[in-house]
């Protein structure tokens, strides 16, 4: 009995004494959300809403806490002559008031009532749910060989009076 | 053993002095806002990330389990899953067989948890419980296992009294392209797995999967039983290897902007060597027949959902279940129908309603021409209404929560029964969260309990127990009488999560039973004279008892490439007959776990866990078998050779030698769990 658990502590004891030396090698990339942060910061940087002029700033909204400290990263961010401002929000019904939102992964179940809400609202919508331009959104980020990558659904965008600037366009792996 | 355990020390002291050799190019530090959007897409995605998971605002003692897990820690059944979750009990009964639980009553026969996989229950109205042995999916297809300890009947449905365990494949859209793996091992003989996902037309995705395994026998240890049994056991045989194949599939159909559409199925057949008791009228009254058993089924699921508008969706569900089995003392045949309809809905400011009703229809026909089992009843029908409302209300903005709930249903066996939950959750600063909650829910009456006759054994003549001069046939009855169980709960948690790196979460319950079954003694029937004496008993609801214990979760991230991880339980238990059915849970579980990423291509995981001893029931003798206390060690290997292809190495139950996790109540012999290993081969295209 005893030796079993002098075996286990050996295995704990390596595993910690070794994996700070090793830990160096991974921990200098950004991570893979504030890299989703600063895409749609670019997305915003580039975006033309209607009335944008009256706004007193630009309204990045997202939905889980699991983004909380990437989105905070921008606020000390501007676009052209107006702040950015970055929040959390809980309900469908907050949409309304975002110049951009971005729907993770996990609000997959919500996409149906948001569509239905925002329709013709002048939103931009981001996500990297698969398939998000086909079912109705306008940017979605894409993973292609370990690297970002978007699509565009331009006659949504259109049909709510957004315009995005040639520059992001064609980037885009996808125009629609 | 002592040989095993050396090369497994070895083998990790390799590979640990191996891995400080490697060391990764590491980019220079920028930030990626100060990136021009070309130069973002230039930067390789790492899947590590600096935050731990968000806090969980569910009033409810919950735990997660992600696909991610799955593949990391090799886990190639759904039980195997769920062995190193706080508060579950789960141990391997025989090479197939698996008892899981939360909060006590484990068996294999356990009735107290509902388990859902993509909404569709696996729970078996037979002896009530679930045959994990079929119950399965590519494992690299589910997205997450979420499992929620105490009373969830008013939201899930009766017989959530311990808790309920949701399977969730992922959907069709995010499992695009080709996926193949390959694998063999001690245990694990064989198995090969091969699934393709597309996309068919704009909105339209879908996959379909088939697999196959094959699985070694457990060994039986004669010292396990006593030494008259050994000998009979011997001689009929020990075989429990089995193997089983599945296929299955998913579509996933958006219908404009407002509505989508899923449809899945699976289909799968298992042939299954098993040693089970049968109670004989000559000496020695029991014999062990070690025998072939195959058990088949499949299934169709539709899942419609609509949104209204912002803040109201419509969902109907709807599947078709059909299951056979056939084992030498019981079998059946069952359809199950089943339909909801729910709609949630927000209104105000402050109220997010969900509500709905149910309707399950099951057609079980019992295979009478077995021994052991036999039935009284004659409608193979049961029915079961229900109706399901629950507002959840923000009582002050970002902090206080109430959720009411309820749910009103009626079966086909007993009476109606309301089984109300409220819950309460407070978030008083960011980064801490408590919770408390009052639930009652019911576990309805099993086909066994309303309606059986099961031959639970034969007392030899001239003994103790038996001093007359015939054998003494036990018949346990069935009682169209005999009521739902009933619990009620008071459950409170504390979770706390540092912004990166720790992260805390507790729970305490207390439990109190009543209506638990019992048997009583009804009459010794001698029609039967010369041949035999009968003495049958009836279940009824006379036993009563309360539990209650604490359950932890905590979690570091050491640094961007080490997390570890610790789950404890602890569980008391008092019953009025000395202990709840089944088994007596284990007063202590520990589980520490880590994941270590050693290089990008190259990570780690391992694990350590401690069993307490538990008692289960013997039917016929009147001790408790006991199971001593155990603890074993997983280590995972998962390294990356391509961008497609992963090669993995897997240890289980490591330094501690074969033992017995488990002794089942009913119809089975002990098996030992020993060490084993498994390598695998993924290719992902």
């Amino acid at each position: 009995m005893a030796r079993h658990q002098i075996k286990i502590f050996l295995l704990l004891a390596l595993l910690l004494s070794h994996s700070a030396q090793t830990a160096v090698a991974v921990a200098e990339q950004p991570d893979s959300r504030s890299l989703i942060a600063a895409l749609n910061y670019n997305f915003a940087k580039y975006a033309d809403w209607p009335g944008e002029v009256h706004a007193k700033s630009i309204d990045l909204c997202y939905f889980t806490d699991t983004f909380k400290n990437s989105f905070n990263q921008l606020h000390d961010k501007a676009i052209f002559d107006k702040p950015v401002s970055t929040r959390q929000i809980k309900d469908v019904e907050q949409t309304g008031r975002c110049h951009l939102v971005y729907i993770d992964r996990s609000e997959r179940d919500i996409l149906q009532r948001l569509f239905v809400y925002l329709r013709d609202k002048p939103v931009l919508t981001v996500s990297d749910i698969t398939g998000f331009v086909d079912d109705g959104g306008m940017i979605e980020i894409v993973k292609r060989d370990n690297k970002f990558r978007f699509k565009v659904n331009m006659s949504r965008m259109q049909s709510s009076n957004l315009k995005m600037s040639s520059q992001v366009l064609k980037l885009a792996v996808e125009v629609k | 053993m002592q040989k095993t355990g050396m090369v497994g020390l070895w083998t990790l002291g390799c590979l640990l002095s191996c891995c400080t050799a490697v060391r990764a190019d590491s980019a220079p530090s920028t930030s990626p806002l100060d990136l021009s959007l070309q130069e973002l897409l230039e930067i390789e995605v790492t899947s590590v990330s600096r935050q731990s998971e968000s806090l969980s605002s569910a009033a409810a003692a919950i735990y997660v389990i992600t696909g991610e897990e799955i593949r990391q820690r090799g886990f190639q059944s759904i039980p195997q899953a769920l062995r190193d979750v706080p508060g579950l009990h789960v141990v391997q009964i025989d090479s197939q067989k698996w008892a899981v639980s939360s909060r006590g009553f484990n068996g294999r026969y356990n009735n107290k948890m509902l388990v859902l996989i993509d909404g569709r229950s696996v729970y078996s109205p037979e002896f009530s419980g679930v045959y994990w042995e079929v119950q399965d999916t590519l494992m690299a297809d589910i997205d997450r296992i979420e499992v929620i300890r105490g009373p969830g009947a008013a939201i899930w449905g009766a017989n959530a009294v311990n808790g309920v365990i949701n399977i969730m494949t992922r959907h069709s859209a995010d499992t695009l392209g080709g996926y193949a793996e390959l694998g063999a091992g001690d245990y694990q003989q064989a198995f090969a797995g091969f699934r393709y996902g597309g996309r068919l037309a704009p909105g339209l995705t879908g996959r379909a999967y088939i697999k196959a395994f094959k699985r070694d026998d457990l060994e039986f240890n004669p010292a396990d039983v006593s030494p008259a049994a050994a000998a009979l056991i011997n001689e009929s045989g020990t075989d429990n290897h089995w193997w089983k194949q599945q296929m299955g599939g998913r579509l996933d159909i958006s219908l404009g902007t407002a509505s989508t559409l899923t449809l899945s199925g699976a289909a799968y057949d298992s042939m299954m060597d098993q040693s089970v008791t049968v109670p004989t009228l000559t000496a020695p009254y029991i014999e062990y027949p070690n025998i072939n058993s195959e058990s088949r089924g499949w299934h169709v699921l539709g899942d419609y959902s609509r949104a209204l508008s912002a803040d109201s969706q419509l969902n109907l569900k709807a599947y078709f279940d059909h299951a056979k089995r056939d084992e030498s003392f019981f079998g059946f045949s069952r359809d199950t129908v089943d339909l909801e309809l729910s709609h949630h809905l927000e209104f105000g400011q402050r109220h997010e309603l969900l509500w709905g009703f149910g309707y399950r229809h099951i057609n079980n026909e019992l295979d009478t021409n077995q021994s052991v089992i036999d039935t009284q009843g004659e409608d193979e029908s049961t029915n079961l209404w229900s109706l399901f409302v629950q507002d959840q209300i923000t009582l002050k903005p970002d902090t206080l929560w109430l959720t009411l709930a309820t749910r009103f249903e009626h079966h086909s066996y007993t009476d109606s029964e309301w089984q109300p939950t409220v819950r309460l959750s407070w978030q008083p600063w960011e980064r801490h969260h408590f919770w408390t909650a009052l639930s009652r829910a019911v576990r309805t009456p099993s086909q066994a309990e309303n309606e059986y006759l099961i031959n639970v054994g034969n007392l030899a003549p001239m003994t103790a127990f038996n001093p007359t001069a015939f054998v003494n046939r036990l018949i346990l009855e069935g009682n169209s009488d005999y009521d739902s169980e009933s619990v009620k709960s008071i459950e409170a948690g504390y979770r706390y999560a540092s912004g990166h790196q720790f992260s805390l979460d507790t729970a305490v319950f207390y439990n109190d039973y009543d209506d638990l079954r019992s048997n009583r003694i009804a009459d010794t029937d001698f029609s039967t004279l010369p041949a035999y004496l009968t003495t049958r008993s009836a279940f009824d609801n006379d036993s009563s008892g309360h539990n209650y214990g604490l359950e932890l979760s905590a979690n570091w991230l050491l640094n961007e490439s080490l997390k570890l991880r610790l789950n404890y339980t602890y569980i008391e238990s008092d019953f009025s007959d000395g202990q709840p059915q089944n088994t007596d849970a284990p007063e202590q579980l520990v589980s520490l776990m880590t994941s270590w990423r050693i290089h990008r291509d190259l990570e780690m995981t391992a694990s350590w866990r401690y069993v307490d001893r538990s008692q289960s029931i013997d039917p016929v003798q009147v001790d408790n078998q006991s199971v001593d206390a155990y603890h074993g060690v997983d280590l995972g290997l998962n390294w990356q050779l391509t961008s497609k292809l992963r090669l993995s190495a897997f240890a289980r139950n490591l330094f501690y030698g074969s033992h017995v996790e488990y002794k089942a109540e009913l119809f089975s012999i002990p098996y030992r769990v020993e060490p084993s290993f498994f390598g695998r081969l993924t290719l992902e295209y």
